[in-house]
């Protein structure tokens, strides 16, 4: 019976990128994949005729330059198009419009006041200093700084390299920043509500935070690290939306001989002693491997599929304590026609770019207090964006697809479970607040696909809903996650390892916690080989 | 007629002041103090309890010689509940506690000792932390590098296990830790309300286990995490320091506020007082807020306009109000000396902090009531914004007075029949009372980003300032407020090393004032 190198549990976007790496390392890969499609929230679904979702996931961010280049990407028809703008969308018609030319964003904050103009400039450069300190780290395997290995104190040696250039004043601002709220950060340098929205847009996404949570001001560096020096493929969508993206990291892991098997749910782990020696199916049978990793976050991987006897009881209960807090929700739309809003009408383009409904920091620190109390944002934050306007593969001609993601959202309602009524009023939420910005929009919805996050949950596999495998927080980050003393991607049993986003460095797809668990593989791979 | 010319000059009669005073005398240095108002102790009189106070204080200044007396016991806690007795938590008996919990919770009943305990060790491991003036970053210099190490080798000195633990809760909201290790309600909001007590945090707010692990590091009377009682209360410590300042040598004089700092190119030279007096000193040591001795004192003319605005960034806007009421006898629910806490749940404290944030007043504020004596009590009422929204404190202070104590007297049966006057101090009176701009009782809120090397300002946590000469020795400085007396200690220290090293003198001499 035929014996793998490696099992990767799940083809999401960080499973198909650790396949592919291991793959072409030449390891022989076994990918199994529960449902009857590869992608996990990297995924395109034609759920509306003529209608292509990026139904969870629906911008290329973070994805990292390194694995399009490593992966070959491109040559498996991975493309993207990079999109210009975001527009916040203002009471009364008026708007916020963040464009790639700093000077046109300039005169726009200047629109809103003068002063913050001025501190605009500074903003950006403190901004982008520190998101080049924490980049050459995405790609690192996080030391324990507990640990006296001479990996470990290199791996401390090399976060000193990456955040020493930043000098003193640097070093100041990135504790500040590594531990402030957003709200408190744009306080020094913005007065305009207008301006301090938009921003803050980035510091919630995904995060069970409000914007004057301390800590959120990291949330909005983990969103922004990814389109700063403007480089292509920074920011924007996929052809034929964020499936592309798994597909090509899928044909790149078959290229180097990697298998992929779709409807092949993992029910456990197959144990020879204290070791792992593959995995056991749900109908039954057993596929052998000398490791596994899971892309599962880590309450599935460690609390549902590894045998809890060969865990120790430290780690498990730090399993348990590790947050996972679903807060968004997604709507996907099919729309008989474009929309139309006077924040845009000015400048057609900008319906193009990211359209926000985010107009000040207590509309969206309100919208975090109604999560807190158990029900979603009644005036939620919404990301829109309308990827057909740029790629017409997505919809037929005329036609428009609309992708809203939607924060807040609890995993849990205070009146119980999410119901199918829940469901509708909050989609009801939804598309009231975007007919207030889009005036005429209900009137071209043909399909309107709400997905609360229990529904993200059942469907996608994401504990409670949670995009980011994880809340993104100081204790989760770095050498905390996802558990302190287990950061490295090893798991406490021999032969399993972790490479989801509850891994270092967490969510967005970027395909790094993949990557890295792929290199922390193969090197014990080939200590065993040898 | 006293004499105009001093060796150092201490602004602010609070506790730190005094202690500064007190060393900088003892230093042989000749020390004159000018505190604003009619009384010494400044917002030490709003503490109803005294919480780690340095040890090396209390030894330095002989205070137990100068009539400090901590009681024998440290100060009980009791968790009020509507319709039910208090569940009291006595530091001095841990067995008693420990039956006291285990008839809500078996489970928490260990729980508490253990965090307890566990709280206690990190916080002895953070002590160098908080009682060493902090380094600067600035690599180049080997020195500062040392000090770094230093305290990088003390983090590694508490083991493994501590330190992982330390590095992932402290920036935990308070409520998770507390969901992780306890189930009982109102265990878990007293545990919440003693990190947030005046500061502009919720329960669930991130970073607020830090300000719990501070509320467990050693001091002086009483087992760690627990508070102090001085016979006389903080009146008595405030006597005993000032008895030690004039003892070694220190002029104190009251209604004497400052005016103005004098510099002459960026160095200090003196002060010259509201009644027109000009006294020369080559060292100031400010007790002050750090935006009133530099923005208001100093004057942003004289100081590097980056500087001044991140002075002017640093957040204090203050959450918290005092309510002393008169009494004409205890009521029987209450002993004289316990502190009784009204946070029944997580829940509780957060839908406060949420109406607060937005500058409305709480309709059920989380409260700390201790009767100081047979005749007086206080209550801390946690949130009460410096700024209301949609009204102002002249207008709704008298009514929210009125409210609490109305809901005090549901919590405490027989309070409000006691009670002769009750007199509610506002954020917006302590900002006025004692110059504290947002009248933030921590002067700075003791959040993560404004603490330690970042505190008041990053890079300028050693006690020095941007005017040569000029100190800082309050709370505004690290480690922060509380009565530890260790910014007036590490203040006084820094300014009498600087002293001794010698400071720049102003070039022209002659140069008047600027």
């Amino acid at each position: 019976m035929k014996r793998y190198d490696a099992i990767v549990i799940g083809a999401g976007h960080n499973g198909l990128a650790a396949a592919a790496y291991l793959a072409r390392a030449g390891a022989q890969v076994l990918v199994l994949e529960r449902r009857e499609a590869i992608g996990g929230a990297a995924i395109s679904e034609e759920r509306y005729p003529g209608f292509t979702y990026s139904s969870c996931s629906y911008v290329c961010s973070l994805l990292r330059a390194e694995i399009m280049r490593d992966l070959d990407l491109p040559k498996h028809g991975l493309k993207i198009i990079p999109y210009g703008t975001t527009t916040s969308m203002l009471p009364g018609g008026d708007r916020f419009a963040m464009y790639p030319d700093a000077e046109l964003t300039r005169r726009e904050v200047a629109r809103h006041s003068k002063r913050d103009a001025e501190a605009f400039d500074d903003f950006m450069r403190d901004l982008t200093r520190q998101c080049r300190a924490i980049r050459p780290l995405l790609l690192k395997t996080p030391p324990d700084p507990t640990s006296f290995k001479w990996r470990d104190l290199m791996g401390l040696k090399d976060i000193a390299d990456a955040f020493g250039p930043l000098g003193e004043e640097g070093l100041y601002q990135a504790m500040q920043f590594w531990t402030m709220s957003c709200g408190d950060f744009l306080d020094r340098y913005f007065e305009s509500e207008a301006v301090k929205g938009a921003l803050a847009g980035g510091s919630i996404i995904g995060t069970a935070l409000g914007p004057y949570s301390p800590g959120s001001a990291y949330v909005l560096l983990h969103h922004v690290m990814g389109d700063l020096d403007g480089h292509v493929g920074a920011w924007g969508f996929a052809v034929g939306g964020m499936g592309a993206i798994s597909k090509a990291l899928a044909g790149a892991a078959q290229e180097h001989g990697a298998e992929i098997r779709t409807e092949a749910e993992v029910a456990e782990l197959l144990m020879d002693g204290d070791k792992v020696a593959g995995v056991v199916l749900a109908d039954g049978e057993e596929v052998q491997a000398r490791t596994v990793v899971s892309n599962l976050d880590v309450k599935r991987t460690f609390l549902k599929i590894a045998p809890r006897k060969h865990l120790p009881e430290d780690f498990v209960q730090g399993v348990e304590r590790f947050k996972i807090r679903g807060s968004s929700a997604k709507l996907n739309i099919a729309l008989d026609g474009l929309p139309d809003s006077p924040s845009t009408r000015h400048d057609p383009k900008l319906m193009r770019g990211g359209l926000n409904v985010s107009p000040s920091m207590e509309y969206l620190e309100r919208g975090y207090d109604d999560w807190k109390n158990g029900t979603w944002s009644q005036k939620p934050y919404l990301d829109i964006f309308l990827p057909s306007t740029l790629d017409r593969s997505m919809a037929p001609p005329g036609k428009h697809y609309m992708s809203v993601f939607v924060q807040y959202a609890p995993p849990k309602l205070a009146t119980g479970a999410w119901t199918a009524a829940d469901r509708d009023a909050m989609g009801e939420t939804v598309l009231e607040t975007i007919e207030a910005h889009m005036p005429g929009f209900r009137k071209l919805v043909l399909d309107a696909w709400v997905r609360s996050p229990a529904d993200l949950e059942d469907q996608v596999g994401l504990t409670e809903g949670n995009i980011f495998h994880g809340e993104l927080t100081l204790d989760q980050l770095l050498f905390n996650r996802p558990i302190p003393g287990w950061a490295q991607y090893r798991a406490p049993i021999r032969g399993l390892y972790m490479c989801g986003s509850s891994t270092h460095p967490g969510g967005g797809v970027m395909g790094a916690p993949g990557a890295n668990a792929a290199r922390e593989m193969l090197q014990d791979l080939k200590g065993r080989a040898a | 007629m006293s004499q105009s010319r001093y060796d150092a000059i201490v602004i602010g009669g609070g506790h730190n002041g005094l202690i500064a005073a007190a060393l900088a005398a003892h230093a042989g240095r000749r020390t004159l103090l000018l505190e604003a108002g009619e009384e010494l102790g400044g917002m030490a009189g709003l503490a109803p309890s005294v919480h780690r106070l340095s040890a090396t204080v209390v030894e330095a200044l002989q205070l137990k010689r100068r009539g400090l007396a901590f009681s024998a016991s440290a100060q009980r806690t009791g968790l009020l509940r509507e319709g039910r007795g208090p569940l009291s938590l006595d530091p001095n008996d841990p067995g008693a506690t420990h039956r006291a919990i285990a008839g809500e919770s078996a489970a928490d009943a260990d729980g508490w000792r253990r965090l307890q305990t566990r709280l206690a060790r990190l916080a002895a491991g953070l002590a160098p932390f908080l009682e060493e003036t902090p380094p600067r970053l600035d690599l180049a210099d080997w020195g500062e590098r040392w000090k770094l190490m230093k305290l990088g080798f003390a983090v590694r000195r508490m083991g493994r296990d501590d330190m992982r633990d330390l590095l992932r809760i402290l920036p935990l909201p308070v409520a998770d830790l507390a969901e992780e290790e306890l189930e009982t309600p109102e265990l878990q909001g007293l545990l919440a309300l003693d990190a947030v007590m005046g500061q502009k945090m919720g329960a669930r707010s991130p970073n607020t286990v830090f300000p719990l692990v501070l509320r467990h590091a050693p001091g002086a009377g009483a087992p760690a995490g627990a508070a102090a009682l001085v016979d006389g209360g903080a009146d008595a410590l405030i006597d005993a320091l000032a008895r030690a300042a004039r003892e070694e040598g220190a002029e104190i004089r009251t209604d004497a506020p400052v005016a103005r700092i004098l510099t002459q190119d960026g160095v200090a030279v003196g002060v010259e007082t509201a009644g027109g007096e000009t006294i020369e000193a080559p060292v100031i040591l400010s007790s002050a807020h750090p935006k009133t001795t530099l923005i208001d004192l100093v004057g942003p003319r004289a100081l590097d306009a980056d500087f001044v605005r991140t002075l002017r960034c640093a957040r204090g806007e203050g959450m918290t109000a005092r309510l002393d009421l008169a009494l004409d006898g205890a009521p029987e629910a209450a002993a004289p000396g316990e502190r009784l806490v009204h946070a029944p749940s997580l829940a509780h404290i957060e839908t406060a902090f949420d109406q607060a944030k937005y500058g409305e007043l709480p309709d059920d504020p989380p409260l700390e009531v201790t009767l100081e004596s047979e005749t007086r009590a206080a209550a801390l009422v946690q949130y009460a914004p410096r700024t209301l929204r949609g009204t102002n404190w002249a207008e709704a202070r008298e009514a929210f007075a009125k409210r609490l104590v109305d809901r005090m007297d549901a919590l405490i049966p027989g309070l409000k029949a006691r009670v002769q006057s009750a007199t509610l101090t506002t954020p917006e009176e302590i900002e006025g009372r004692f110059a504290a701009p947002g009248g933030h009782w921590h002067h700075l809120e003791l959040g993560l980003d404004q603490v330690f090397l970042l505190r008041p300002a990053p890079g300028w946590a050693q006690y020095r300032t941007p005017i040569e000469g000029l100190f800082l020795c309050g709370a505004g400085a690290h480690p922060g407020g509380g009565i530890t007396g260790q910014p007036g200690l590490n203040g006084a220290r820094a300014a009498l090393a600087a002293a001794k090293a010698g400071l720049r003198r102003p070039a022209s001499a002659d140069g008047g004032a600027q």
